[in-house]
């Protein structure tokens, strides 16, 4: 995907989310009461103003897409240059390989499980999961060096937490322990 | 100010409890900043209790220590691994990270400890010198003033937009949108709490903060190959030197200085200070394109404008009784146990005190500048840990750090989702600076928006209403003015070129 196309994504979605925000998230979302009197006071004047705002700008993005494609069309030769604005950062903006795409849904799904997992197995040993998952996917060879990162760091925080900062990390079925 | 007076404070001061509780409190805040997770607040909370066997002066001195070096800790992790330790250390990101993905960490953090304790000295001398004018000044703040205040702040947005202002200010509504949730203000009624108890009280700034800078680039890590993570970042040799410091000293004065009245003025802190200050640093200089892309003047302006405020946010606490901030807050409550009120009252009956704590405030900018430069050279070896060990790491940091802040798990549940929403702006080049600046100040800005007109009864004319309100607004004008100047400006450059 070129930039001007994906400047016209950036626009038509900001714009569409701004739609959804209008018709439906607000009035769904923010309770107004009967009583108010001056529309600027209102629960959903903030909001509101957000929203008109948010699809000003993805309106203005989606036109600047479609302008800058207009302009590779008419030059009839890929966008390279900064003709249609910098495009410094696309190099990131796409994934390299598709396996890249599955470690990073791999890495999204793998935050959700320890999120439901913390209740049932603490904090602790949730940590210990995610970073012997996550060394093992960026490349750790050794199961020494991953075994002792994932046992060391979340022990050390967790002795920190509880013992200096009186914070109570959750140890799940572990409680007992404590 | 007798010889006498001074005679009795330096006797106060003058004491190895309290020449070591400043340096304890300075190094405590120094780690305690560089946690994320852990605020100043909340290390200054933590050490509150172990004050109330000590002499006033020692406690408080001590609370201060805290304070400052976690204003500075903060700026650590924010510049090695994009996790600020504090909300303040957020704007010093956008410089101090690249610089150290450039094999520069060093550099950017000699930059920020000397900017911090330049800032913090500066704001020391204002705080002894000027107590009674800004105290003055900071009382006539209501809410139409902040409101034209924060509407000015705002323009920094335009600073850190990057390359599209309409990115920019799109990413501004999505910060914007998530600070609006929670209860209302004026009604108490629901705003997308969405049935939902835990989003009551609003989204925790910490989470937010930490999923929008810290997790999209540990996720990115997931998404590049193996190759490019092994060169990311890397200590350097080379730190800062005396003329890095001559060349960036206007930014630093000029960001001490903002520092200094914003900080006067209750309920502002750290943060705006920081971004107003890096944004007029861009403005007014030469090759404002780098900035953002790891531009050392950058980090400084960030780190002075955030470390001006650490002396003038006891103005207000110590003219007038009125704490600046939370961390000023618990600071007033130190006070109190020790059977003090400050306010006007404490400057006629217990002076000698109030000089003795100003002289272990001044002793505190040398020790930050002692704990840093020894701080610099061992913690920052982190930058040379393989990338494939250090993001997990900081992961595991984050998860407890997100955690910790309200012992809550939902927090965690808050910064996965930022996160998320972070990695793909990352990935669609949609900056994520205006967002936070939006989440930051949104609330401020509605906040006293609708209490200014409560105050008037909707009459909007209220925003005009002295000559504070009139000074702010003419600045927008003109900071826009300029803004779309240069914008123009740039643009033919690049026509032409």
């Amino acid at each position: 995907m070129t930039r001007p196309n994906r400047d016209m994504w950036i626009g038509a979605s900001a714009t569409a989310i701004a739609a959804l925000g209008w018709f439906a998230i607000i009035p769904f979302g923010v309770d107004v009461p009967a009583s108010v009197k001056v529309l600027a006071l209102s629960p959903d004047f903030w909001p509101r103003i957000i929203m008109i705002m948010l699809a000003g700008c993805g309106l203005t993005v989606l036109l600047q897409g479609w302008l800058a494609r207009r302009k590779v069309e008419i030059d009839a030769q890929p966008l390279e240059s900064a003709e249609a604005g910098d495009v410094s950062g696309d190099d990131i903006a796409y994934f390299d390989t598709r396996p890249q795409v599955y470690r990073v849904l791999g890495a999204l799904l793998g935050l959700f499980v320890f999120y439901f997992l913390v209740p049932f197995v603490g904090m602790v040993v949730g940590a210990i999961i995610i970073v012997l998952a996550s060394t093992r996917t960026l490349g750790v060879k050794s199961w020494i060096t991953s075994g002792a990162l994932a046992l060391a760091l979340p022990t050390v925080l967790y002795f920190f937490f509880t013992q200096i900062a009186y914070v109570p990390i959750p140890l799940g079925v572990f409680e007992a322990l404590r | 100010m007798s010889v006498d007076l001074i005679a009795q404070a330096f006797q106060l001061f003058l004491s190895v409890d309290n020449l070591f509780m400043v340096f304890l409190g300075v190094l405590i805040g120094t780690v305690v900043g560089a946690i994320p997770g852990m605020t100043t607040p909340m290390g200054v909370a933590l050490v509150l209790p172990f004050t109330f066997s000590m002499h006033p002066v020692t406690g408080i001195l001590l609370l201060l220590g805290v304070y400052k070096g976690g204003l500075y800790g903060g700026s650590i992790t924010a510049i090695l691994i994009k996790a600020p330790g504090t909300p303040a250390a957020s704007c010093t990101v956008l410089d101090g990270f690249p610089m150290a993905q450039r094999g520069e960490a060093r550099k950017a953090l000699d930059m920020a400890l000397y900017a911090s304790c330049f800032a913090d000295f500066v704001s020391n001398v204002s705080l002894i010198l000027l107590t009674g004018v800004l105290a003055t000044f900071a009382l006539r703040f209501g809410p139409p003033e902040f409101f034209t205040l924060i509407v000015f702040s705002l323009t920094i947005i335009a600073g850190v937009s990057g390359d599209s202002l309409a990115k920019g200010i799109m990413s501004a509504c999505f910060g914007l949108i998530l600070a609006t949730v929670g209860l209302d203000i004026v009604y108490g009624t629901n705003r997308f709490v969405f049935s939902e108890v835990e989003l009551m009280a609003g989204l925790s700034f910490i989470p937010v903060l930490i999923g929008l800078f810290a997790l999209p680039e540990i996720l990115n890590q997931f998404a590049i190959k193996a190759e490019k993570r092994a060169t990311a970042g890397s200590l350097g040799n080379l730190g800062a030197t005396f003329a890095d410091f001559k060349k960036c000293f206007v930014s630093i004065l000029r960001g001490s200085l903002i520092g200094v009245v914003l900080g006067a003025i209750p309920g502002i802190g750290g943060s705006p200070s920081a971004f107003l200050s890096y944004s007029e640093a861009k403005r007014t200089s030469k090759h404002p394109e780098t900035f953002g892309k790891g531009e050392m003047e950058g980090v400084a302006a960030a780190e002075a404008g955030n470390n001006g405020v650490a002396g003038a946010t006891m103005i207000p606490l110590l003219a007038l009784g009125v704490p600046g901030d939370v961390i000023t807050a618990v600071i007033l409550g130190a006070f109190m146990i020790h059977g003090l009120r400050p306010g006007p009252l404490m400057f006629e009956q217990n002076l000698a005190l109030i000089y003795a704590i100003f002289m272990g405030i001044m002793l505190s900018s040398a020790y930050l500048f002692v704990i840093g430069k020894l701080s610099i050279k061992t913690i920052s070896r982190i930058a040379n840990i393989p990338n494939n060990l250090l993001y997990p790491a900081v992961l595991i940091l984050c998860i407890y750090g997100a955690y910790a802040i309200n012992s809550n798990i939902f927090d965690v549940l808050i910064m996965f989702v930022v996160g998320i929403l972070g990695f793909i702006m990352l990935r669609v080049n949609i900056p994520a600076a205006p967002f936070l600046i939006a989440f930051i100040l949104g609330p401020l800005l509605e906040d006293n928006f609708r209490q200014a007109l409560l105050m008037s009864q909707g009459t909007p004319t209220i925003f005009f209403r002295n000559e504070i309100c009139a000074v702010f607004w003419v600045l927008t004008v003109l900071s826009i003015f300029f803004m779309v100047k240069n914008h123009i400006q740039a643009k033919r450059r690049k026509q032409a070129t």
